[in-house]
């Protein structure tokens, strides 16, 4: 039995585990919400890394998968919504390196096996890889967050005003604004 | 979040962040970048004679607070309880059943325990036990009661500016508990204590002088609406002649400024003004705009009930100067919570207009007959439904279409079929989102009553993000592409929203559809919609 | 392990335990089963009554419903007349169905997603359904137990039992409302303990009024299957109390005194805590008024005059510029621009 046969058939059980320890890095109360809440619509949380966690298991253990657009567009309702919660950076796409304990402690003694181990190895540096791209993903939008920021409210009502040719009006306007930096 | 990165060995402890057990007591309040909106610039407050007018920092240990704090909040407590019995009954009988827990957008998008609405209500009644009730004196803890602390106040700070007032909870609680007002009257207390922040401070300022949130002076509303006049007749050929100011108008027309100075919201305001000239050229209707009352918004609401009727005023006294029959109102959320549920009570009686009746129609307004204030969806639902509109609604098949209900006229109204039936019968596309996250159950834009700055921009994600899903799945099933609402607000906030989440969608005001399916009397042919997109069809001519 | 419900399920024991030592040990029997029911009384309607009063003292400034539905606007408009009232019978209606069915709670939509993007939805009511069962239980058993204070026993009250009891089972018969309320009361407390964003919100004044409930259902179980309390003599007992002339009779035990003691403790305690809903949900503003907010005018007793900022000041400040944009003014500006207009 190869690694990929075995990790196909524990597919459902692997993805809830890593669905857990995902859960698990948000409070008690949050988590079992997170979990349990079924609805879509009630738990859009859940719901993302529900789906995202499986699909990203499948490019996984697919090794003909190596376009990284794929692989972020995976990625990216998960860590989209990492961005934003309260997270760290390295806690924000952390959970991707947890399958890789997950992944051992699951394979027990089977690990001895040289066809495992090896074919383990890949795996791991699959993940490695995959953790890149998560990076690029999570800095792609706090960069999207920045440019929200900036663009705000002060960049609408400025088009608007460019747009009636009334720009020169605007510094009075701003004046109140100009304590943000 | 990214500036406060850890040391090696502190990752490795923090690789598994699980937040501390605690319980939510025991949990001292962080206050995080991004959560939060910068405090009030002092001249705003000094400008509407508040207290405590001084420089502060949320950031800072030393807020800067008078020496006789406590006994402020205390006796703001008190007079609250005294004067509103929701404030006192929504004290003493949540029995913390958890049916709202999980109905907040805030605690959904974040899993923050404190967003759910009964601890965001227990922060404020933990004091109110201890300092109110005789459980709480004799058994503290045990009756869930606790003392005043500063770090109790950073806690409501922080948290009551992170409640949108967007009544959702209330829906579900068995005994309509409102967190809204609970949040309302923790505000007032802080604007006791000079704690506002400063995207609701400021705009308060600029209305209370200027007439609007953004500080426009007349002249400059004037061009605003000019500019539009020439931006209309470049698409439909036809000019505009609005009126602003003009006694003896038949109608005065309030909205929020938003409309006439942000965008998406300017094609809205071009649709009213494409509306009431069809009105007047077909049937005679004159209808004015003012410089004086040009904001519809009222962030006084989100102040306290007393700067709220100072902001207020200025609708019935320029409906009284300018001599007109009765009020219309345009598309706003708390405007028409503002309009529906306490104007009539704070600044009333309106006994200068007549009842509201159509001239057009001859519908009699029969539910705003004491405020004499008419929705715009209700007027203009009144005359599609006679027929009173030559409407091509083929104009808007370029757009797929689903409706966000704003939570004000849903949950503080009912104003929920109305829009429906103008979108419905100016548009070909149209599909509704899920049943748990529209109508009266709608979930929150994330930036309401005052949090659409942009120094909060992860909350405001965090907390749109159900809205934004929901969206994503009518964007997916049906190819929707256009979101649709009757909201400022949600005009300024879920753009910005939808580019995070779902960039593939637009967001849009409902009379900007009708005046793009509306026929105005001698117009050219149409190639674009008022964006300037080209119609369906329409392209090749641009070649 | 949690300090709040640990506290209260010892507070309830060791009050059982009072009550118990007290009649069997110490003898007071006269304290249990007449001085502390009519103080525990006196102090449940005293303190009812005081603190809907104090509730109703503050006024309700403002019409402030929480609609659900559609308002009544447009006559072609069908409006949801119970969920969003106009009407004084809509009003009625919106408060029978909030406060007999709990409307509130059944709420709770839950969609799923099942394959691809396909909805369903489902039932997800296990708190309403056992809030009802709960109420409904504690209710019947509160009625049934009019018939120790009623002599003859009305024939209404008879009827309530033989339908509780149409189990028809044991000896004497088996009474569904009781074990109906334990076992809802239960599911209540592990509700509170297995949900962690349950427990995370609950005090121990949420615990306390529960193990008080179990420990009386518990206690009057006890009685009516087990250890079979002489009917008789409590019926003596509860006589003699409801007309005045209180009798002490020997036959009555310990569990009794017991059971009795925590009834009386459940209504002492009663005002002072949050089962005060019963009446506060009658006063909640969002629910008890009509969605007329803007057809008939509320007033506001405390509406006081507040400054603004009038259309002349505005005026003032900003006359030249609005005459020269050509807007209309009330006061011509005094010198030098005047010609400027028109």
């Amino acid at each position: 039995m190869d690694l990929d046969r075995r990790l196909r058939q524990r597919k459902k059980e692997l993805v809830q585990k890593w669905f857990h320890a995902v859960i698990e890095t948000y409070s008690a109360d949050a988590s079992r919400f997170f979990a349990n809440q079924k609805d879509p619509f009630a738990n859009p949380v859940g719901r993302a890394f529900r789906e995202g966690l499986s699909g990203l298991f499948d490019h996984l253990i697919n090794s003909e998968q190596n376009d990284p657009r794929q692989i972020g567009a995976c990625l990216d309702p998960m860590i989209r919504i990492r961005a934003v919660q309260n997270f760290l950076p390295s806690q924000a796409i952390g959970f991707l390196f947890d399958f890789k304990k997950i992944l051992r402690k699951d394979l027990g003694d089977a690990l001895e096996h040289p066809d495992f181990s090896d074919a383990l190895k890949r795996l791991e540096e699959r993940i490695d890889a995959f953790g890149l791209i998560a990076f690029d993903v999570f800095m792609r939008c706090r960069e999207k967050i920045y440019q929200l920021k900036a663009d705000d409210l002060r960049e609408r009502t400025f088009k608007a005003f460019e747009r009636a040719g009334l720009v020169h009006d605007i510094p009075q306007a701003n004046a109140e604004k100009d304590h943000y930096h | 979040m990214a500036d406060d990165l850890l040391k090696p060995h502190e990752l490795i402890a923090n690789i598994k962040p699980r937040p501390p057990q605690t319980g939510w007591m025991d949990t001292p309040v962080k206050i995080r970048k991004g959560m939060y909106c910068y405090a009030s610039n002092p001249k705003s407050v000094a400008a509407l004679g508040f207290p405590n007018a001084r420089e502060w920092n949320p950031l800072d240990e030393d807020w800067k607070l008078p020496p006789n704090w406590k006994e402020i909040v205390f006796e703001g407590m008190r007079e609250r309880l005294d004067r509103f019995r929701t404030f006192k009954v929504f004290m003493d009988i949540c029995v913390r059943c958890g049916a709202c827990a999980d109905k907040c957008h805030f605690f959904i998008g974040s899993g923050d325990p404190k967003n759910m609405p009964v601890l965001r209500a227990e922060l404020l009644r933990s004091v109110y036990r201890r300092d109110f009730t005789t459980a709480g004196k004799l058994f503290g803890r045990l009756a869930g009661a606790r003392e005043m602390t500063l770090d109790v106040l950073k806690e409501w700070w922080y948290y009551y500016f992170q409640c949108t007032e967007c009544r959702r909870c209330s829906v579900f609680c068995p005994y309509g508990i409102d967190t809204a007002e609970i949040t309302i009257m923790a505000r007032e207390i802080f604007n006791l204590l000079g704690l506002n922040i400063d995207w609701i401070a400021t705009p308060v300022a600029n209305c209370y002088r200027t007439g609007n949130h953004l500080g426009i002076q007349p002249h400059a509303y004037k061009d605003m609406i000019d500019f539009f006049v020439d931006d209309i007749e470049d698409i439909t050929g036809v000019r505009l002649n609005p009126h602003l100011n003009k006694k003896g108008a038949d109608i005065l027309f309030i909205t929020p400024s938003g409309d006439v100075f942000a965008d998406p919201g300017t094609y809205t305001a071009m649709g009213y003004l494409m509306l009431f000239h069809f009105l007047q050229e077909k049937y005679g209707l004159e209808v004015t705009w003012s410089t004086y009352a040009s904001e519809g918004g009222n962030f006084g609401f989100f102040t306290s009930h007393e700067t709220m009727k100072r902001l207020n005023a200025k609708m019935y006294a320029e409906a009284k100067r300018l001599g007109v029959k009765w009020i219309l109102g345009g598309e706003c959320g708390h405007m028409w919570r503002v309009i529906h549920q306490y104007m009539d009570t704070m600044n009333g009686p309106a006994d200068f207009l007549e009842e509201p009746v159509s001239p057009i129609t001859g519908t009699k307004f029969e539910n705003a007959k004491s405020t004499k204030m008419v929705h715009i969806t209700e007027f203009t639902a009144d005359l599609i439904r006679h027929g009173k509109l030559d409407l091509d609604p083929s104009r808007n098949d370029h757009l797929v279409l689903t409706y966000h209900d704003s939570c004000n006229p849903s949950r503080g109204m009912g104003l929920l079929e109305e829009p429906r039936y103008v979108i419905k019968s100016v548009c070909n596309h149209f599909y509704e989102m899920p049943p748990n996250t529209i109508r009266e159950q709608t979930f929150c834009c994330g930036s309401g009553a005052g949090l659409n700055a942009g120094e909060n921009m992860e909350l405001r994600m965090i907390g749109g993000f159900p809205r934004a899903n929901a969206v994503k799945y009518v964007h997916e099933t049906h190819g929707v592409n256009m979101l649709a609402c009757i909201c400022a607000i949600d005009r300024a906030a879920l753009p910005t929203l939808m580019e995070y989440w779902v960039p593939e969608v637009n967001v849009t005001g409902v009379h900007e559809l009708v005046a793009n399916a509306l026929n105005l009397p001698g117009q050219q042919e149409r190639t674009t919609d008022l964006r300037g997109e080209p119609l369906p069809g329409m392209e090749a001519d641009d070649e | 392990m949690n300090v709040n419900y640990i506290a209260s399920l010892i507070t309830v024991v060791v009050l059982f335990l009072i009550a118990y030592v007290g009649t069997q040990v110490v003898g007071l029997q006269v304290l249990f089963g007449i001085v502390i029911p009519y103080l525990a009384l006196v102090v449940f309607l005293a303190g009812f009554i005081a603190r809907v009063l104090n509730w109703a003292r503050s006024p309700v400034p403002f019409r402030i419903p929480t609609t659900c539905g559609q308002q009544k606007s447009l006559p072609w408009i069908p409006s949801a007349t119970v969920d969003n009232p106009s009407t004084t019978g809509g009003v009625i209606a919106r408060m029978a169905v909030e406060i007999l069915l709990f409307r509130s709670l059944f709420r709770n939509t839950k969609a799923r997603l099942k394959g691809g993007e396909r909805l369903s939805y489902e039932w997800e009511k296990w708190l309403w359904l056992a809030a009802l069962i709960f109420h409904y239980a504690f209710f019947t058993v509160i009625v049934r137990h009019f018939r120790f204070f009623l002599e003859p026993v009305p024939a209404p009250l008879k009827w309530l039992q033989s339908v509780d009891g149409f189990l028809q089972i044991g000896l004497p018969g088996v009474l569904i409302s009781g074990f109906a309320l334990l076992a809802a009361v239960i599911f209540l407390f592990l509700r509170r303990v297995f949900i962690p964003q349950v427990r995370y919100i609950s005090l121990a004044s949420d615990y306390f009024p529960l193990f008080l409930i179990m420990g009386i259902a518990v206690s009057g179980i006890f009685m009516r299957y087990i250890t079979k309390v002489d009917v008789v003599s409590v019926k003596a007992l509860t006589m003699g109390l409801i007309t005045f002339k209180p009798v002490l009779p020997e036959t009555v035990g310990g569990l009794f005194y017991g059971h009795f003691f925590l009834v009386s403790v459940l209504l002492a305690y009663f005002p002072f805590s949050k089962l005060m809903h019963l009446g506060g949900i009658f006063m909640s503003p969002t629910r008890n008024l009509a969605n007329t907010s803007r057809e008939i005018r509320h007033i506001n007793p405390w509406n006081y005059p507040v400054k603004v900022h009038t259309y002349e000041e505005y005026e003032d400040e900003f006359r030249e510029k609005m005459v020269e944009a050509g807007l209309p003014v009330e006061k011509e500006p005094a010198t030098g621009t005047s010609q400027e207009k028109e």
